[in-house]
């Protein structure tokens, strides 16, 4: 196996983006769900 | 309902074609086993991504959501709301373990942390699981061509069986994840071109805002109910919690997606392969929901069947007692014309400027409420004349709006990504059954020196008994209710308690064998018992299985000596 070519910190900005994102995307379904057509 | 074009048969003929010949170039050149299970563990992140995205895509998802969105709503997207959380997770904790093991399986590696009873135990449960809901994989798309091909069940199993177990027998996992990547491709163009038609489709006058008002005021928009109650089935924190525990026992400890990972040619690949997944699975799945509700929103002005299933539909016309369907037609029709005209009335008032009056929006309600009621005195003629306690016809409605109102190869582009999302499933279960037998079965059986021409023969044997037994299964699966939540309510008893079991060995260095195999059995029976003595929602029993695992198997390591530490 090759050895690990992403450091830490960018593996956590990853993360952080992935959640990030996540969140966002719920927050839009809730308001896709709710928004005043 | 309408029949098909040629030019969607030759789309439907073109796919499967060309998957088969595309799956079996691709998967030439296996020589030993690592290549034929794990794809000689050289498969780029994107392509491992895009497979374990096409390995959940099921034909239930499309037939089963779309129907699940039409009939109640788009609630059914919370279930992915924990998804993104438990992918990271599982990148930090469980995904760098098994590549430091350098495991086949997920359960290999619970016989260098635990022992060789928990692996069997663990991937004993993963067989019986899996090759029962593989068979409900089968069966869904069989649902649907039987009824929009008039070909009988067993021919359209055979068919759909015969061409993914004839790449997955030949080309092991290599074959899966190129055929994979080329369906999960064909779903995403199938995805946009549903919401695409769908939105054409509504009336000149009608927009998609007012499409969106109308299933707004239907109650099919709702998505995040925050309530507490746990027999709800999809509320905000079942889907956070219980969706969370869900994906990581899915993602985690299920080896039709573990086996897709390992696959990657690096920790690096396999970790962004999991996170392309967290950032898609939402929005993929909220398109699909989408497109249930415009559905729903197509059928106040087009003509639709009292019973979704036309053979359930014909049954009701020919042996209905004398004098009990006419009247029940009668109320369907009025409340049909009705909704109708308060559907018009309710967009003719917001192109006037309001966004629809309290009193447009109760007669609509009220119509709607006709619509549903006609229905259920229908189910109950059903019931009657099927002598059955219970009646769903939900899976029959996608199937049906697409034959009857898709033309020009659109139908058979449908067909064929319904098609593509079975096979890419089966595919990926299929090849994770056998290796699972293989691995964690025969291969500790043999004595002496392994010799890889023997073992790769048995695996595609293996793998092509896997696909027999799938078809014997997708026979019975009929019998059983709405397919979405059978295959979910299968994963779900077993689940949540094999995470406990990854979770004691990668979170508590104390944890035994003894603990973890008690532990297991302890998770096992409380889900069981959780399940048959209370009304608890199913994507809680998650939680609760990993829980009582870890908890019971902790106590319990903690009596005994300590024999296995890290």
């Amino acid at each position: 196996m090759p050895p690990e070519d992403i450091p830490l910190g960018s593996w956590r900005r990853l993360y952080g983006a992935v959640l990030a994102t996540a969140l966002g995307v719920m927050v839009l379904a809730f308001l896709f769900s709710r928004w005043p057509y | 309902m309408a029949l098909l074009d040629p030019a969607d048969w030759a789309v439907l003929g073109f796919y499967l074609v060309a998957i088969v010949g595309f799956g079996l170039y691709m998967g030439r050149g296996n020589r030993q086993v690592v290549d034929f299970f794990l794809a000689g563990r050289q498969m780029p992140w994107w392509a491992v991504g895009l497979s374990v995205m096409a390995t959940q895509v099921s034909a239930i998802t499309f037939v089963g959501t779309t129907g699940q969105a039409f009939s109640k709503g788009m609630s059914f997207l919370v279930v992915y709301f924990g998804l993104p959380f438990a992918m990271v997770i599982l990148c930090v904790t469980l995904v760098p373990f098994f590549y430091r093991a350098g495991v086949y399986t997920a359960y290999q590696y619970l016989e260098k942390r635990f022992d060789g009873r928990t692996r069997t135990l663990t991937s004993l449960l993963f067989l019986i699981s899996r090759g029962l809901s593989v068979g409900v994989t089968l069966y869904a798309p069989s649902l649907v061509l039987s009824v929009v091909l008039g070909w009988s069940e067993p021919a359209t199993i055979l068919l759909m069986g015969s061409t993914t177990i004839a790449y997955v027998v030949y080309g092991g996992n290599k074959s899966v994840i190129w055929t994979d990547v080329v369906q999960m491709i064909l779903i995403w163009v199938g995805v946009f071109v549903c919401v695409g038609v769908a939105i054409a489709q509504l009336p000149a006058a009608f927009g998609l805002r007012d499409a969106l008002a109308l299933a707004q005021t239907a109650g099919r928009l709702e998505i995040v109910d925050t309530s507490l109650d746990p027999t709800k089935p999809y509320t905000l924190w079942s889907g956070l919690i219980g969706g969370c525990f869900l994906a990581l026992a899915y993602f985690g400890t299920d080896q039709s997606q573990v086996q897709r990972y390992l696959s990657g040619s690096s920790l690096r690949e396999s970790r962004l392969s999991l996170l392309f997944n967290a950032f898609l699975k939402i929005p993929m799945q909220f398109l699909i929901l989408l497109t249930g509700v415009l559905v729903f929103v197509f059928y106040h002005f087009h003509a639709q069947p009292l019973l979704w299933n036309p053979t359930d539909q014909k049954a009701l016309q020919e042996q209905a007692p004398a004098g009990a369907l006419a009247p029940v037609q009668g109320r369907f029709a009025a409340a049909e014309s009705r909704r109708r005209a308060a559907a018009e009335a309710f967009a003719a008032e917001r192109r006037e400027g309001s966004r629809g009056t309290e009193a447009a929006r109760v007669e609509y309600r009220a119509a709607q409420a006709a619509v549903e009621s006609a229905r259920e005195e229908a189910h109950a003629l059903i019931k009657t004349i099927r002598k059955e306690t219970r009646y769903d016809d939900t899976n029959y409605v996608f199937p049906t709006y697409v034959l009857s109102s898709l033309r020009g190869g659109l139908a058979g582009l449908i067909l064929a990504v319904i098609f593509a999302a079975a096979m890419s499933t089966l595919s990926g279960e299929l090849s994770s059954l056998a290796t699972a037998s293989m691995v964690d079965f025969y291969q500790r059986l043999g004595r002496g020196p392994r010799d890889e021409r023997h073992d790769l023969f048995v695996s595609r044997l293996l793998t092509a008994a896997w696909g027999v037994f799938a078809g014997v299964v997708a026979l019975q699966a009929g019998r059983l209710g709405s397919a979405i939540e059978v295959v979910n309510r299968f994963g779900s008893y077993f689940y949540g308690s094999i995470l406990g079991v990854f979770g004691l060995a990668i979170l508590a260095p104390k944890a035994d064998g003894r603990g973890a195999f008690w532990g297991l059995l302890a998770g096992i029976v409380t889900v069981a018992f959780v399940a048959q003595t209370t009304s608890v929602a199913f994507l809680w029993y998650n939680p609760i299985g990993a829980i009582t695992v870890f908890v019971v198997g902790l106590l319990l390591s903690r009596r005994a000596p300590a024999t296995a530490v890290g």
